[in-house]
């Protein structure tokens, strides 16, 4: 039983647990994660007043060198990872009916239980949200992050509106972005429907339960394998 | 007091604390930099190796440590034979706006309107960033480009905040040989200023003007110019980026808003769903998998 068997999928079963991510994929999730919160808080430094002890010559650096590590890590993760994040990304830009219907309800099915949303896939829709947000902010960051950082001596007078139209999506993705981060930290430690799923960005598995209460599509081909029987809670 | 570029007792005007202004009179200047070497010397700012610009202009432009810099204007005739049909100079630094694009942009208050009618920098509250830079429509004001150090801060002309609010005219206009920097209550600056131009027109500066009356709110650094601003290289409508302008007063708030909103959603979620039960065995809606 203890016998873990490998999908053709190449996802995994083991005690009644089923495997939502692979190790390299969970180390640069949290890679992200903290160059991400670094740099939220260093630039949030310069947005809200009550957060200006956080601004400094010293936390712009910080915000520097972390943005180089965000820079880096989606390559980190699609060298690392390769197919299993072009599936998660192929999903995640992979929209139907069902994932509109879900979004639709998904207000009061978080607050009351009801009414219950159609069942979701590997990702159900708020999740391929977050890849949505992840990916475009990503790239708001990176281009008006380099054209500030590196095109500011270039630009005259002129060349003005550049800069701030650079600044204006810079700080309009940051708070996107943070909105989408507060929503996905609660979802994940918080919420009682997908608390359950915090394991599987630790140890990379999820209790079988979970999967089919959350991603039914997804956690029916585990039904009856080896080692799938759900554990006793 | 007996020169004429101090149009108000300078310690009359540090007393009433009322706005203050400089006006350089173009007709009179002579472009010899003095006023560069005073405005180092007062503020100890350290010399900039520069390149040779192969004209009479000392520096390309304002910098974080050289705050005034004469700009020399020639306009050559390309269409007939080349010949320089005039040349001008004009001393740039801070406008010291009433409307100021760098206090707009300034992410930490380093920029603010001061005492006398200044645009006020705290260089120790400067983290560098250059946004002060990009704010200002004159380029009045600088951040030396930095790929990972933190020592560079903005820099810019003070208005020599120091010794006007003691009773003292400005360095550049204290060291000026032909006076054309005036200093003195705004009001009668300009009252100098118009008086200036009626009789320079008298004399054949047909395009005669004087700068900053209204521009920006009002500038704290007015010219005489015998020609058109665009002349000089200054801009005719000078305004505070409107893309600027949005990202303070729509961007921030909404984004606060956004950030905001959510976060006091997800608080009454909290205690909302409390209740709701962790998904058990039964409670996998097993009726809508397929087999």
């Amino acid at each position: 039983m203890a016998a873990a068997t490998r999908a053709k999928t190449g996802n995994q079963v083991k005690n009644g647990k089923v495997r939502r991510f692979g190790r390299w994929s969970i180390v640069c999730h949290w890679l992200y994660a903290a160059c991400f919160l670094t740099l939220l808080v260093t630039g949030f430094g310069l947005m809200y007043d009550w957060l200006d002890f956080l601004a400094g010559a010293g936390s712009r650096l910080v915000h520097r060198y972390a943005a180089i590590g965000l820079a880096i890590m989606p390559l980190l993760y699609l060298v690392g990872s390769g197919r299993e994040a072009l599936s998660h990304i192929r999903e995640a830009f992979r929209w139907s009916k069902d994932d509109l219907r879900w979004l639709a309800v998904a207000v009061p099915y978080h607050f009351t239980g009801r009414p219950k949303p159609p069942a979701q896939g590997f990702l159900n829709a708020g999740q391929k949200l977050n890849y949505l947000v992840v990916i475009t902010t990503f790239v708001v960051f990176v281009t008006t992050g380099l054209i500030m950082w590196f095109l500011r001596p270039q630009l005259t007078v002129a060349d003005q509106g550049v800069f701030w139209w650079a600044v204006m999506l810079h700080s309009a993705a940051a708070w996107v972005a943070a909105s989408m981060f507060l929503l996905h930290v609660y979802q994940a430690a918080l919420h009682p429907f997908t608390r359950a799923s915090l394991r599987g960005m630790i140890d990379g598995y999820v209790t079988l339960e979970y999967a089919l209460f959350e991603h039914p599509k997804w956690a029916q081909q585990f039904v009856g394998q080896s080692g799938s029987k759900p554990a006793n809670r | 007091m007996g020169r004429a570029a101090i149009l108000t007792d300078p310690q009359a005007a540090a007393r009433s604390g009322a706005d203050v202004a400089m006006l350089t009179d173009l007709s009179e200047c002579i472009g010899c930099k003095a006023c560069e070497v005073a405005c180092k010397q007062w503020n100890q700012n350290q010399a900039e190796t520069s390149a040779f610009l192969g004209s009479y202009q000392s520096h390309p432009g304002i910098l974080d440590n050289t705050w005034t810099v004469i700009k020399f204007v020639e306009d050559i005739n390309e269409s007939r034979d080349m010949s320089v049909e005039s040349w001008q100079f004009i001393k740039t630094n801070c406008m010291h706006c009433t409307e100021a694009g760098c206090v707009t942009a300034c992410p930490v208050d380093a920029l603010t309107y001061g005492r006398m009618g200044t645009v006020e920098l705290d260089v120790d509250k400067c983290i560098g960033c250059g946004y002060c830079e990009k704010g200002c429509p004159f380029g009045a004001v600088a951040v030396q480009a930095q790929v990972f150090d933190t020592d560079k801060k903005a820099g810019k002309c003070t208005l020599c905040v120091d010794r006007i609010t003691n009773g003292l005219p400005p360095a550049c206009v204290q060291t000026c040989p032909t006076d054309c920097i005036k200093y003195g209550s705004r009001d009668e600056l300009i009252r100098w200023g118009r008086e200036r131009v009626a009789k320079l027109k008298a004399r054949g500066f047909a395009n005669a003007t004087l700068y900053g009356e209204n521009e920006l709110g009002g500038l704290h650094q007015l010219y005489v110019l015998l020609d058109s601003p665009e002349k000089y290289g200054l801009p005719v409508n000078p305004q505070v980026s409107p893309v600027l302008k949005a990202v303070r007063q729509v961007v921030y708030p909404l984004g606060k808003f956004l950030l905001g909103a959510t976060f006091f959603g997800l608080l009454i979620n909290f205690f909302a769903s409390r209740n709701l039960s962790e998904p058990k065995d039964t409670d996998a809606p097993k009726a809508t998998v397929q087999s």
